[in-house]
């Protein structure tokens, strides 16, 4: 055991030695920063699971910047760290970025580990695939992703990226104490993938972007590769009920517009996809106006105006498939840098609201304070069924079987092999499987999303440290 | 023309020198007409500058006492011909805002193009162009102050000549044709041998005086720019006031168009 331990240590000493002599110029004179957040949620009910009111979560992220050869190459480094108090799931860490970036004269080569934004609207950014969500960390968080990225800046045609991306990443789910979570966990250790894909899938995207008047800015982009918003499948096993996440193969054409004149801007992001389940589109357009200057201050107003739809409708993934969303946000333009958003999104449909309000502040010079409300206004009350029967009846007709992620006839290979051994009077019975097949239905149900989350309003206060 | 990063414009162009020729004529014309020749010929006292880049440190204070800092990096390029200057700012502090940066197209006869990194979100962000007359990151300057001006987006009235700390000056009144700027006038005393601006009072829509600005500490670059090593802004209304610093400033230092795009936007540091 010695022997072996010493033969390990000699061999890593081995490897570091050229190691150290390669990255020398990379960890010689680079700068560190970093911020802690240290952040308090509060839920103004139990979670519907038994779920905690308060979480307490720390938050470290640091990044170390290197440039060498006249700052045409340079190393940036950006570890992430969570701790959270209650949810196992979201105390992880993820390299948000370890990217080496080599500047030519009109072109730049990105290899490792980054994070990409593409995009114009603000309540949803539908045409934003390079990177995958990480949700445990909020919506808008993004996991790294390995990639070697080529830009070509063609001076008035605008600029051409061409991605290779290096294996695939799995969306982060709440677990059975997090809040914010689906009525059934979802399983993140047993996703499933179609026969194209897999998660070491090499995947390809290009954008171009162009201005094409003065006031006009374009994008567009295509992806191949596994799409980033997995289906779910029910793992069928009563004793511990989960959502399986299925992630498929999606090729993806986008487009994005966005009008500024005078105050106005008008926003535009639409795609059509080609997925292994079923073809769609989907689109945000949005109009904003900017008061500058409210009533002779300092503050600027925007108003934000936008339609979210989806081709899917009613089986489309996510809450945002005919949404209306409504927003104000109020630059103080003062020394804090003091900003609001007020927000809320509305289904003229099923009339659900959700409103949300965010606000930061810089406090002394190196701290920040940020908060977060979201409140669920209304919500459609889903109709569940009583029985075994009813409930699989109803739940045949959902996109959980239709879209034919879990196989018609495994359904009823189980049905007959549970009556075989309860009886026929199981079926009939609101006991037993009901409680897990009724929560299966709730997640089927179109016009009832907002239940999902339905003790889920909450206020969240980060104070963030930067050194 | 509008805002942001004209900081710099303001520090590079519009304090410019030269021994050279081009006194204004002595023959008859309106206040209107010499005003323009003055600010014309400090303009071109400024071409030729190529690019340059420097450090920039902002200092907010109340009557008192300095209450908050900024620091920020800067590169400038001049246009080619017919062309307005193009310029790059990068926030160092304060530390929330590090690695925030703005990409300023100037233009002559329209609005300048304006882009706005966000490292938090990976996200560029096009600025609309009507909020002129609003302050710069909480400091007395505003976007159109930082935005220095280019001759064509004012009329010129010559007023008088006056002495300014021992120099002679030029006084020219300037009326931004603009709606949306935040001026009804603006006074500036620009000295007689270089043409740098010494000091400007700024008038609001109600035409009274608001701000005050005052150049100090020229240094002499390429035997040709004069820059102003501080820029002071005091608001006469609210008694708070804003210093500019400039450091380490440089010119010809190699920078090209391919410095001054998106990518280079995002990659600032």
């Amino acid at each position: 055991m010695q022997a072996f331990r010493l033969l390990c240590a000699l061999l890593l000493l081995a490897f570091c030695a050229p190691l150290y002599a390669f990255l020398e110029p990379l960890l010689d004179d680079g700068d560190w920063s970093a911020e802690t957040g240290f952040e308090y949620r509060y839920f103004d009910d139990p979670g519907e699971f038994g779920q905690e009111q308060h979480a307490l979560s720390l938050r470290f992220q640091g990044e170390y910047v290197s440039q060498w050869n006249d700052e045409s190459d340079s190393m940036t480094f950006v570890p992430f760290v969570r701790l959270d108090e209650q949810d196992e799931n979201r105390s992880h860490a993820d390299i948000r970025e370890l990217l080496w970036v080599h500047v030519g004269d009109n072109w730049e080569l990105r290899s490792g580990v980054t994070r990409v934004f593409w995009g114009r609207t603000e309540f949803n950014n539908v045409v934003d695939v390079v990177n995958q969500t990480d949700l445990v960390d909020g919506d808008e968080e993004k996991l790294g992703q390995p990639m070697v990225n080529l830009s070509v800046v063609g001076d008035d045609w605008g600029i051409f990226d061409f991605y290779w991306l290096i294996g695939f990443r799995e969306r982060t789910f709440p677990g059975p104490d997090g809040r914010l979570r689906l009525p059934l966990v979802v399983d993140t250790d047993n996703a499933e993938y179609s026969t194209d894909t897999g998660p070491e899938d090499m995947d390809f995207a290009f954008r171009w972007q162009t201005t094409v008047t003065d006031e006009l800015e374009m994008a567009l982009s295509i992806f191949s590769g596994v799409d980033r918003e997995p289906a779910y499948t029910f793992n069928f096993d009563f004793s511990d009920p989960m959502l399986i996440p299925y992630y498929s193969h999606i090729d993806q054409l986008g487009v994005e517009l966005e009008y500024l004149h005078e105050g106005w801007a008008f926003k535009l992001e639409g795609i059509t996809v080609q997925s292994e389940i079923e073809d769609y589109q989907s689109s945000v357009t949005g109009v904003e106006y900017t008061f500058s200057g409210l009533f002779g201050s300092d503050i600027d107003m925007t108003w934000i105006t936008e339609y979210l739809w989806d081709s899917r409708d009613e089986s489309a993934p996510g809450f945002l498939e005919r949404d209306l969303g409504m927003g104000a946000r109020f630059a103080f333009n003062d020394e804090t840098d003091t900003t609001f958003l007020a927000g809320m999104l509305w289904d003229p449909e099923t009339d659900e609201k959700v409103a949300s309000f965010e606000g930061e502040r810089r406090i002394f010079s190196d701290f920040k304070i940020k908060v977060l409300a979201r409140v669920m206004m209304e919500r459609g009350e889903p109709e569940l069924d009583d029985s075994t029967l009813e409930i699989l009846a109803d739940l045949a007709d959902s996109p959980l079987l239709d879209n034919g992620l879990v196989d018609r006839q495994f359904v009823i290979d189980w049905l007959i092999d549970l009556i075989q051994e309860e009886g026929i009077d199981i079926i009939f019975e609101n006991e037993g499987f009901v409680p897990a097949l009724q929560q299966l239905q709730r997640l089927s149900s179109a016009d009832t999303k907002l239940s999902l989350v339905e003790s889920d309003d909450y206020v969240q206060i980060e104070l963030i440290y930067f050194y | 023309m509008t805002r942001l990063t004209r900081i710099s414009m303001y520090l590079m162009t519009l304090l410019s020198a030269v021994l050279a020729s081009a006194a204004i004529p002595a023959y008859a014309e309106t206040p209107e007409e010499k005003g323009y020749a003055i600010f014309a010929e400090a303009e071109r006292r400024n071409e030729g500058f190529g690019d340059n880049q420097g450090d920039m440190l902002m200092i907010l204070k109340n009557k008192r006492e300095s209450t908050s800092q900024r620091e920020m990096k800067i590169q400038a390029l001049e246009g080619a011909k017919g062309e307005g200057d193009k310029t790059l700012m990068v926030f160092l502090s304060p530390k929330d805002q590090k690695g925030t940066a703005l990409l300023t197209y100037q233009h002559d006869e329209r609005d300048d193009d304006q882009w706005l990194y966000l490292p938090a979100l990976k996200r560029v962000k096009k600025i609309a162009s009507s909020k002129k007359s609003g302050p710069f990151m909480g400091s007395e300057f505003s976007f159109e102050d930082i935005g220095g001006q280019a001759l064509e987006e004012y009329t010129y009235k010559y007023l008088r000549d006056e002495q300014y700390e021992g120099q002679d000056c030029f006084v020219v009144e300037s009326f931004p044709k603009d709606k949306n700027s935040g001026y009804t006038k603006v006074v500036t005393w620009i000295d007689k041998q270089h043409y740098r601006t010494l000091k400007a009072d700024f008038f609001d829509r109600k035409n009274s005086h608001l701000k005050t600005l005052v150049a100090r500490n020229f240094n002499l670059y390429l035997e040709k720019f004069w820059r102003p090593a501080e820029l002071e802004m005091v608001n006469l209304q609210t008694g708070r006031s804003t210093v500019l610093q400039q450091n380490n400033l440089a010119f010809k230092t190699g920078l090209t168009e391919a410095d001054f795009n998106k990518n280079s936007l995002q990659r600032a540091k």
